[in-house]
């Protein structure tokens, strides 16, 4: 296995080593914070849970039908997303449910179809499949089934998913692309702090129903200064990070900073320039910032950590292909999580890392 | 020819011969004896057809005559030799002046003294002794009451303590201080042989075997419940003590390698509840399945994966009974369906492993364990109905210990007898810090599958002493002083350790080597799984299908580069 190592580089070590050396497991990546709009007026340090607690803390200031709900939330919750919130506004507008998931989204549902703003928890995403089929069968279906009659808008969902280092298979799961095949639902992955209170707000003010997924591995990892007063940002639209010229970098949630050191990499190693984007929310795509990127530099990388087959990248892959055909110099490539679980043992090698992403850019470039 | 014991003195064999068929001695200081013991001595044997009549004379304190009151308390033959008579109670109320003791003033020793008791011995024909019937509450008891031992020790112990109750101000009822409980040194060794779970064997040196008693059970919809007393044999008590030491030994050393970060990620420790899985198994066979949920190292160990697998498993090496791949909450073995993530999930997969076992005709029962959080999850219910609606061959077993994660069952359950969650299903509640309570439970519940009448839910109420996991110290939710008073008032291995000892079944030494091996195996266990080999990177892709896929001799994992497939 050495020749795996020297091509892999540092990032993987052969099976030897793992016995001798302190590993580094999980994505590997460096946060950049980034800094919000002037106009959207004071800010503090925050991390990304502490930026989640934040907008719920608005929420619930200003909404009187808000309420919070889901495993643990009245203590803080186990990612420490709602501390403080059962405190400042009551355990009948802060607290907890019972372990049971499908009750928790079935129930989130009524509620919301009642008309009050309800923002659920589930505490993994690894967890949510017990409740996916009111996601599926209900959630998504209410208001075209009704004619308009009744719809389930003010409900929010949120869940922390993603690789972590250590969470094996049932605390790194990337369930997004369930859920992108779910017409009527929203999707939204925010990467960093800022991005995180101004989504979740949007989502919780958005009149459809909205699955908000919070890479965990960011929950602490990430630090900004956050404006202290709610803000929104638009759900249904790309950013590009970084301009470039050659090759289009897509990713969402943490593997937006895993591509950050593949372009460095792909300029300081091979010369060639990257756009970044970060989709932000998965359903509905931002189509017109993919297509007019990938028209643009004419090769189109997509990573994310959930595997290959039926993930995400598949539809951004077959509708690039399908807009930007003729501007095409090589075929959409996806560096994504093998097909396989989760795996307890050997994350480094599953993952999306850095290595892998730049060894696809060659042969983009090399077509 | 004849000898009398009272306990804790030297033997009497000053007997007087007063007449030519009577014999009398004194006992001093009889107030304190409540047995005595006699027996013939063998120098020369009782004449054909005689029987020697034992009489007792109490001293009758003024105003009344001096002379003592006797009474027959029993006989000795040559065939029954010497005999054991409680005389705690035989100080008689009327005094029989035809008596023959008193015939002739035959009592010797100074019959003023309130204290001693005149023992008489009649050589009389055994047709006439056998006719003559002594007084209750003299004949010692052939058989062992540990019942009624375990019940005078409590009646004493709740007189000792009530003694020491107090209504404090403003209060409605009276309270008994814990310092009455701890300080005393009468109370400590109640407590001993409480703790005991009344298990009380007077005998011997070192018996094979022992009686102990269960503690007690709650019935839901059944008319009896599991046995009071249980036979255990000294192998058997050997085995539960070892297999609980191991197991809580293990999960010590799980937690130390977690806090060395040899295991990373979900490590979820059952110290506090070995008395569920080493009780249960007790019963069990290695044919009757058994699937749980993923606080499964105890179960793993008990189901057969050696020490060493288990925490190699942990560490994610390639001797690890998952080869490494599944981690802490995935370890199978044969019959034991692990060890699962998602809470409650298990559950009807147990109920359709038990409908294969009665498809089969195999004479097995399936033991689906699931704790107090996944008593809320809704799929438990759907089990409980379809096992039920067909008689399935299931044991459903809810690991109560008290807590869900962080969350007290009060807080979660709108009903917390989870014994009769399941309606239908008839329950058992089980004190799981037993490990004889919870076997006896197990047999019960066995028996009842087997024969036919369909599932059963058994609600094992434990505690664990760590926190859900690792991540979790475990003292947020509850204080240190609940857990410190769990362990030491209520631990399963200390109490078992203690009745073992009390009923003499076991030697402290033995013990004390059963726990230097134990640490041994645990110890080279823990070597083993920080330095054996990771397993093969292609253990990353390998067991998604069953290699290779039906029809496809081809078929390669996608989205793996060719850097990870050229590695092999």
């Amino acid at each position: 296995c050495r020749s795996l190592a020297a091509r892999l580089g540092p990032v993987c070590l052969d099976a030897a080593s793992f016995s001798h050396r302190r590993l580094s497991f999980g994505p590997q990546f460096v946060y950049t914070p980034e800094s919000a709009d002037k106009s959207l007026g004071e800010t503090s340090r925050m991390n990304l849970f502490q930026a989640v607690t934040s907008a719920l803390d608005n929420t619930l200031a200003n909404d009187p039908s808000a309420v919070v709900f889901g495993e643990d939330v009245a203590f803080g919750g186990v990612f420490r997303c709602t501390v403080g919130l059962k405190d400042k506004y009551g355990k009948d507008r802060v607290f907890n449910t019972p372990l049971s998931e499908q009750g928790i989204v079935g129930f989130a549902i009524g509620h919301a179809v009642a008309g009050a703003t309800t923002v659920a928890e589930i505490q993994f995403g690894d967890y949510i499949f017990p409740a996916f089929d009111q996601i599926a069968n209900e959630a998504s279906k209410y208001r075209y089934r009704s004619g308009n009659h009744f719809n389930c808008g003010s409900l929010t969902v949120r869940a922390p998913i993603g690789a972590v280092g250590h969470g094996a298979l049932y605390h790194s799961q990337s369930p997004e692309g369930f859920f992108a095949h779910l017409p009527g639902i929203k999707v939204v992955i925010p990467r960093g702090p800022i991005q995180a209170k101004g989504l979740l707000l949007a989502c919780i003010n958005d009149p459809d129903p909205c699955f908000y997924f919070e890479p965990k591995i960011l929950y602490r990892s990430a630090v900004e200064d956050v404006p202290v007063n709610g803000y929104v940002l638009p759900i249904g639209k790309a950013e590009v990070l970084i301009e470039g010229s050659d090759v289009t970098l897509i990713g969402y949630g943490t593997q937006v900073h895993v591509l950050r050191e593949v372009a460095r990499l792909a300029q300081s190693e091979l010369g060639v320039s990257c756009e970044l984007i970060d989709m932000r929310t998965i359903l509905p795509f931002d189509e017109e910032t993919v297509y007019a990127s990938v028209c643009k530099t004419g090769r189109c990388l997509i990573a994310h950590e959930a595997p290959l087959t039926g993930g995400f990248g598949a539809e951004l892959a077959a509708s690039v292909q399908e807009h930007c055909f003729l501007n095409l110099e090589a075929p959409v490539r996806r560096v994504t999580g093998h097909d396989t679980p989760f795996p307890h043992i050997f994350e480094n090698f599953y993952l999306p890392n850095q290595r892998r992403c730049l060894a696809a850019i060659k042969d983009l470039i090399g077509y | 020819m004849f000898a009398v014991i009272a306990c804790g003195r030297l033997v009497q064999t000053d007997f007087q011969q007063v007449d030519a068929n009577k014999f009398t001695l004194t006992i001093p200081a009889a107030d304190k004896v409540n047995h005595l013991v006699f027996f013939l001595t063998g120098q020369c044997p009782l004449p054909d057809g005689a029987a020697a009549a034992v009489y007792l004379g109490w001293p009758q304190p003024p105003p009344s005559p001096p002379e003592p009151v006797w009474s027959f308390i029993g006989h000795l033959t040559n065939e029954k030799p010497s005999a054991i008579f409680k005389i705690a109670r035989t100080r008689p109320q009327d005094h029989d002046p035809n008596h023959p003791f008193l015939a002739n003033h035959f009592a010797t020793g100074s019959w003023t003294d309130l204290t001693c008791v005149q023992v008489g011995i009649s050589i009389e024909p055994v047709q006439t002794v056998a006719g003559m019937t002594p007084p209750a509450g003299t004949q010692a008891d052939s058989t062992p009451t540990m019942v009624a031992f375990s019940q005078r020790m409590l009646e004493s112990l709740v007189n000792y303590l009530s003694s020491f109750a107090t209504t404090p101000p403003g209060a409605a009822e009276s309270y008994v201080p814990m310092s009455a409980v701890t300080s005393s040194s009468a109370i400590r060794a109640n407590l001993l042989l409480l703790r005991g779970g009344g298990g009380l064997f007077v005998s011997s040196r070192l018996a094979s075997s022992a009686v102990l008693s269960t503690r007690p059970y709650k019935l839901h919809k059944l008319e009896s419940g599991p046995a009071s007393e249980a036979q255990v044999t000294s192998d058997e008590a050997r085995k539960y003590y070892r297999d609980m030491a191991t197991v809580r030994r293990m999960e010590t050393a799980a937690g130390n390698l977690y806090k060395e970060k040899a295991i990373r990620g979900f490590c979820h420790l059952y110290s506090g509840q070995e008395a569920c899985c080493v009780g249960m198994e007790a019963v069990l066979d290695r044919n009757d399945p058994v699937i749980t949920a993923y606080r499964a190292h105890g179960w793993t160990y008990t189901r057969g994966v050696p020490v060493k697998a288990v925490l190699s498993e942990l560490t994610g090496r390639a001797s690890g009974c998952a080869k490494g791949k599944g981690g802490s909450m995935h370890m199978y073995n044969h019959n034991f369906y692990g060890g699962n993530g998602i809470v409650g999930a298990q559950v009807p997969l147990g109920a359709g492993i038990a409908f294969a076992q009665k498809y089969r005709e195999d004479k097995r029962v399936c033991v689906t364990l699931y704790g107090d959080g996944a008593a809320n999850q809704g799929q438990v219910f759907e089990a409980f109905n379809m096992a039920k609606l067909w008689d399935l061959p299931c044991i459903f077993v809810c690991e109560n210990n008290k807590y869900g994660m962080g969350t007290a069952v009060e807080r979660a359950a709108a009903s917390t007898a989870y014994y009769t969650r399941g309606d239908y299903i008839p329950g058992l509640w089980v004190d799981a810090m037993d490990v004889i309570t919870v076997r006896e439970a197990t047999r019960f519940a066995k028996d009842w599958c087997l024969s036919g009448k369909g599932p059963i839910l058994l609600e094992m109420e434990t505690y664990r002493y760590h926190g859900h996991s690792m991540s979790d110290p475990g003292t947020s939710y509850r204080t240190r002083e609940e857990v410190q008073s769990m362990r030491q008032m209520r631990d399963p291995i200390a109490s078992f350790r203690q009745t073992l000892l009390t009923a003499e079944l076991v030697a402290e030494e033995e013990l004390k080597e059963i726990d230097q091996s134990v640490r041994k195996e645990v110890d080279e266990a823990v070597q083993a799984a920080k330095t054996n080999a990771v397993p093969d990177p292609k253990e990353l892709y390998t067991n998604v299908y069953s290699q290779p896929p039906s029809g496809q001799p081809n078929y390669r994992i996608r989205g793996i580069d060719q850097f990870t497939w050229s590695a092999n």
